[in-house]
């Protein structure tokens, strides 16, 4: 079958991919010819493209659920609460090759990765701080686009929204995705996230989509809004 | 009433109408002491701040307050760059904004991380994974090393419990005719086994090896050693890096169990903020969230079950020593985390006394809870889960 890439509904900067085994979702590499993570480089017509994972990144499985994230375009300013190693982010660094990444994770190892990533990557911006605590990276970030939160912790809605509070300029985009397993043990998840939903709604997030990623990450949901201020 | 904003290019002192009074730049060396004696004649009664960083700076001098809400630190915020250019006058655009911000960041990052990794504790944890991983290799090769030279020489084999003796007396002589009575003496076999090993050299069931095949072996019998001998090197250097790092935690854990728990939970900090019931059941996790998942009972004990007197303790009471010991861990952690005085010693007495009262005071299993038994348990699972 013919390699085919073309760009994915209407995600600027996410393109589909056609014809290679287990590969669905793409971005274009801002570093042709670097593999950040061992993902496979796909060339089509003069340009190079990375697998986009929708079994390793929360945002690829949310994309291919069919959740349109708006407030993702190439000039976004993007604030990424629990960037980890980088894997996802060296994604979103593609599609917002013309805006900037802030990448907040507290864990010094995976850290230890990111700074590498973000040597390489002219547009990450790695902060080593808690995310609980807004008030450490006050004076890094300034207002964005869009707000995304993987914090796996009990609290990760109220985390979430203080950033959102902090750093969204007005009619931005914040998405969370929420892992039931960390807020509760006991409960079933579709409670948690029926619960973790009318938390953001009462905090103020307006225009909920859900988009359910059980499929390819256990107990998983994300949630996309939008912020009017 | 003065605000202060803080940013890539230093902290910018505004008036309480968002004017911009001063600004001095973090890339001075003393810019802390400069920014204090330079609010000190405006003698505010109150300094607002959207950022940790001037909280640290000026929190000893003046009444800081924290407040991300504050609306002038807000609108700086979120639109950095045209306050910048606007009311500082800075000549840059997008480019040279994000390139400073970007460079600020990873200066910060770098120092942070770095001192993460210079702390002992980080590297203790590195340490317990490597005696867990050098024991667990240990055990496989030691294994095999019996498997192999039991080809050569079963009736030695049989009468070794150790895989580091048996390594040791294949380095000292792999061929079973040089064996004598006075070398195997000094591997610590008690006379009736080298009289019986003596005996069966000649007339052994096992196969006779040519010098290379028995040189294959010895190599593998020095990995063997090799990784005994590390292991107890890394268990001896743990032993006075704890003392060192965590002296009470290893008076009243010990420097194992202790290093266990440092290392499960990732540094000694986040071991002393942790709540007592927390630390009781570290180590036990499954057991703990599979209980709560399904209504059984929790788990008594996780990591702590290694101390002696909690292991030792008739099943009955080892819930309640384990109990007594999670307290006086994090007790033990907090001070040694804020260097308080030396007390572990006194708190290993005392749980040791509290284990001989309860011993004491419970001789006997309580009548309706007889030991657990597994496959009732196993049945009443199933049922819950099915309700």
């Amino acid at each position: 079958m013919e390699i085919d890439v073309r760009q994915f509904k209407k995600q600027k900067g996410v393109y589909s991919v056609k014809g290679i085994m287990g590969v669905s979702l793409a971005t274009e590499n801002r570093l042709p010819g670097f593999s950040v993570y061992g993902e496979r480089l796909i060339d089509f017509k003069g340009k190079e493209y990375r697998e986009f994972s929708h079994k390793r990144s929360k945002i690829a499985s949310s994309i291919l659920m069919g959740l349109n994230i708006d407030a993702l375009k190439p000039d976004s300013k993007v604030l990424y609460l629990g960037a980890s190693t980088g894997t996802t982010v060296s994604h979103v660094s593609d599609i917002v090759h013309l805006g900037l990444i802030y990448a907040v994770e507290f864990a010094p190892r995976p850290m230890r990765d990111l700074l590498e990533l973000a040597s390489l990557r002219t547009n990450i911006v790695p902060i080593h701080a808690d995310a609980r605590h807004p008030e450490l990276y006050s004076d890094v970030v300034d207002g964005v686009d869009f707000v995304y939160a993987d914090v796996a912790q009990p609290n990760q809605s109220e985390i979430f929204m203080e950033n959102v509070k902090a750093f969204l300029r007005p009619n931005g985009g914040a998405m969370i995705s929420i892992k039931a397993r960390s807020i509760s043990q006991a409960k079933a998840p579709e409670q948690v996230f029926k619960e973790e939903e009318k938390y953001l709604e009462q905090k103020g997030l307006k225009d909920l989509k859900k988009v359910n990623i059980s499929k390819y990450h256990k107990d998983h949901m994300s949630i996309y809004g939008t912020w009017f201020g | 009433m003065v605000l202060v904003s803080a940013n890539p290019y230093g902290a910018f002192v505004l008036d309480i109408r968002g004017n911009l009074l001063f600004s001095i730049s973090f890339d001075e060396p003393n810019y802390k002491s400069q920014l204090i004696d330079s609010l000190h004649p405006m003698s505010p009664e109150k300094v607002i701040t959207d950022s940790q960083r001037i909280v640290d700076a000026l929190a000893d001098h003046f009444k800081v307050d924290l407040d991300l809400g504050n609306e002038i630190l807000k609108s700086w915020r979120l639109s950095r760059l045209s306050h910048l250019k606007n009311e500082y006058h800075l000549q840059i655009d997008e480019t040279d904004y994000k390139q400073k911000v970007r460079d600020y960041a990873i200066a910060l990052s770098r120092i942070s991380v770095r001192q993460h990794a210079e702390g002992r504790d980080t590297l203790i944890a590195q340490a317990i994974h490597a005696i867990d991983e050098l024991q667990k290799s240990f055990t496989l090769l030691g294994g095999r090393l019996y498997e192999i030279y039991a080809l050569h020489f079963p009736e030695l084999t049989s009468r070794i419990q150790n895989p580091a003796t048996l390594a040791r007396i294949i380095l000292k002589h792999s061929n079973r005719e040089s064996f004598s009575a006075e070398t195997l003496s000094t591997f610590g076999i008690s006379a009736e086994y080298v009289q019986y090993i003596v005996q069966h050299k000649d007339e052994s069931l096992g196969a006779n090896f040519s010098v290379s095949d028995l040189a294959i072996i010895e190599a593998l019998a020095k990995s063997v050693y090799d990784l005994y001998q590390n292991k107890m090197q890394l268990e001896k250097w743990i032993e006075t890096v704890m003392n060192e790092v965590a002296p009470n935690l290893t008076a009243v854990a010990g420097a194992n169990v202790g290093a266990r728990l440092i290392a499960h939970v990732g540094n000694l900090k986040s071991l002393a903020f942790l709540s007592s019931g927390k630390v009781q059941t570290l180590g036990a996790e499954k057991a703990l969230y599979k209980a709560l998942r399904f209504k059984g009972k929790t788990p008594k004990h996780g990591i702590i079950f290694q101390i002696p007197e909690v292991g030792t303790m008739p099943f009955w009471l080892r819930g309640k020593m384990a109990r007594a010991f999670a307290s006086k861990i994090v007790i033990a952690a907090r001070l040694d985390v804020y260097g308080g005085s030396y007390l572990g010693p006194e708190m290993r007495e005392k749980l040791k006394e509290k284990a001989n009262l309860l011993r004491k005071q419970f001789p006997n299993p309580p009548k309706e809870a007889s030991k657990p038994n597994k496959q009732s348990s196993k049945k009443n699972r199933s049922k819950r889960r099915k309700k």
